[in-house]
């Protein structure tokens, strides 16, 4: 007897563990982007219209046989320049300010995987980084008052997206390679050049000798 | 003890087996159409959810007849595209300065988002065939007895509307736009690219009922006043040069009696005929 209440129990346990993973983000691929990670984009891409925009690459999917309701909240911490926008359930909103923001609810299937089109379009060299906390969370609906109430907070991710301008210092990449060591021709090491023939080692491995007049 | 266990065991396994909405037959009382019901559709080819709304109303159109079901595609807002401010490989001009006028003024926040008759704006596409037909079973106290649209020399499109004598006061405004249906890729370096769900690119989509141009002088129509009863002896005639790219044939005019208290009084829509 005490064996079934345990089993029981465990059943009941495993089940409410089921339903505490039911709403998720996810990648392309539809690998799991678990709670509390926080992605960095620096790749833009240009849509079919010419706009530049720096994606999440974020999708919303459910472990779940039922059918659920599920939102995102969402807030835009830092925004330089430029507009957010997101296409999730069945909207599209363009955000053009910081701000705490939610997207409507929408009706989600077992088998669903959503791309929640959330994107930074920055305005023209509008470089910089804007920073979004996303919140996956799933709802009950209730059709007498027509009103959604919350029953899951799903993983929360931060979306650091960064234009970055190409004329940044820190931004330039030279093909130059640079000297890591240097030495006389007894092999003793120099810190700087002298007169005669100078041993010249570089950070691309390789070594050249050098006549300084 | 045994059966105890079965029964508890059996209790935690077995439930209601769970039917998909998309799955779930649902029965639409019949009802008695008693006027047309303008959906002003606020669209975008960025908007890669408004494809499905589309889908939504040409169910809607499938089921009570194009006649009273006159949509308006009025591409506009952020997802919108202006062939002006556009730098790439797509290029088109369906958003137009008064879509964006109408989407500021009715204050729309999301797209696919639309208002039928005039009403609240409506977000979810799930709601819109509950809104249409509560509006479809109202009673219209007026309609329009003559509306012509023609464009003989294929340059200029001539309107001619007389409504009917109505059977309630009307203090309302007269609005007359023209639409174009059959858009799409015209070769080129220009298409009528439309986003999908799916984050896919559509070079063919055709887009239909979209807002070209008002006719009217006010862009929120002209004043219109008759008493109940009172036989109206002006016609109301209106003129527009067609603009390219238009297509004379593909061209149709739609008109609506509306105001502030009662939304969408009727609406109608005819081909322009050459």
């Amino acid at each position: 007897m005490k064996k079934i209440f345990t089993s029981v129990l465990m059943l009941l346990f495993a089940a409410n563990f089921a339903l505490a993973q039911t709403v998720q983000f996810a990648d392309k691929s539809g690998n799991t982007v678990s709670d509390g990670t926080t992605l960095n984009v620096d790749e833009g891409e240009k849509d079919a219209f010419g706009d530049l925009l720096f994606k999440t690459g974020l999708y919303v999917k459910v472990a779940t046989d039922e059918t659920v309701f599920v939102g995102i909240d969402y807030e835009i911490k830092s925004m330089p320049n430029g507009s957010f926008r997101i296409c999730f359930p069945q909207n599209c909103v363009n955000r053009t300010a910081v701000g705490q923001y939610s997207t409507d609810k929408g009706s989600f299937g077992a088998t669903d995987k959503k791309d929640i089109q959330a994107e930074w379009i920055p305005e023209e060299n509008g470089f910089g980084t804007c920073t979004v906390d996303l919140q996956v969370n799933r709802y009950t609906y209730n059709a007498l008052t027509k009103e959604y109430n919350l029953v899951e907070s799903g993983p929360k991710v931060t979306v650091n997206m960064t234009y970055k301008d190409p004329a940044s210092v820190d931004n330039l990449e030279t093909d130059q390679p640079q000297e890591t060591a240097r030495y006389n021709t007894a092999g003793q090491r120099i810190s700087e050049g002298q007169k005669g023939v100078n041993i010249v080692k570089y950070d691309n491995g390789k070594t050249v000798k050098k006549v300084t007049k | 003890m045994k059966k105890l266990s079965f029964y508890l065991l059996a209790f935690l396994f077995i439930g209601c087996s769970h039917i998909d909405e998309s799955e779930r037959l649902i029965y639409v009382p019949p009802i008695d159409v008693q006027r047309a019901v303008l959906i002003e559709d606020f669209t975008g080819q960025a908007c890669v959810n408004c494809p499905a709304a589309s889908d939504v109303i040409l169910d809607l159109q499938n089921t009570f007849g194009e006649i009273n079901i006159v949509p308006v595609a009025i591409h506009s807002g952020p997802f919108a595209h202006k062939r002006s401010n556009m730098s790439g490989p797509f290029l088109s001009d369906l958003g137009t300065a008064d879509g964006d006028e109408f989407f500021t003024h009715w204050g729309i926040e999301a797209q696919p988002g639309v208002k039928i008759n005039r009403g609240a704006p409506i977000y979810d596409p799930n709601q819109y065939a509950a809104a249409v037909q509560a509006e479809m079973q109202k009673t219209s106290p007026v309609y329009f007895e003559v509306f012509k649209a023609i464009c003989d020399d294929g340059k200029t499109i001539n309107v001619v509307i007389h409504p009917s004598i109505p059977t309630t006061d009307i203090d309302a405004r007269l609005q007359v736009w023209i639409v174009e249906d059959g858009i799409n890729a015209e070769g080129g370096n220009s298409t009528y690219v439309q986003m999908m769900g799916d984050g896919s690119a559509n070079e063919n989509y055709v887009h239909n009922h979209v807002f070209r141009a008002s006719m009217t002088d006010n862009l929120y129509g002209d004043p219109y006043r008759q008493g109940a009863g009172e036989k109206f002896l002006v016609e109301f005639n209106y003129s527009k040069a067609v603009e390219s790219p238009w297509k004379v044939e593909n061209l149709s005019v739609v008109a609506f009696l509306w105001n502030e208290k009662d939304g969408v009084l009727c609406v109608s829509r005819t081909k322009v005929k050459r």
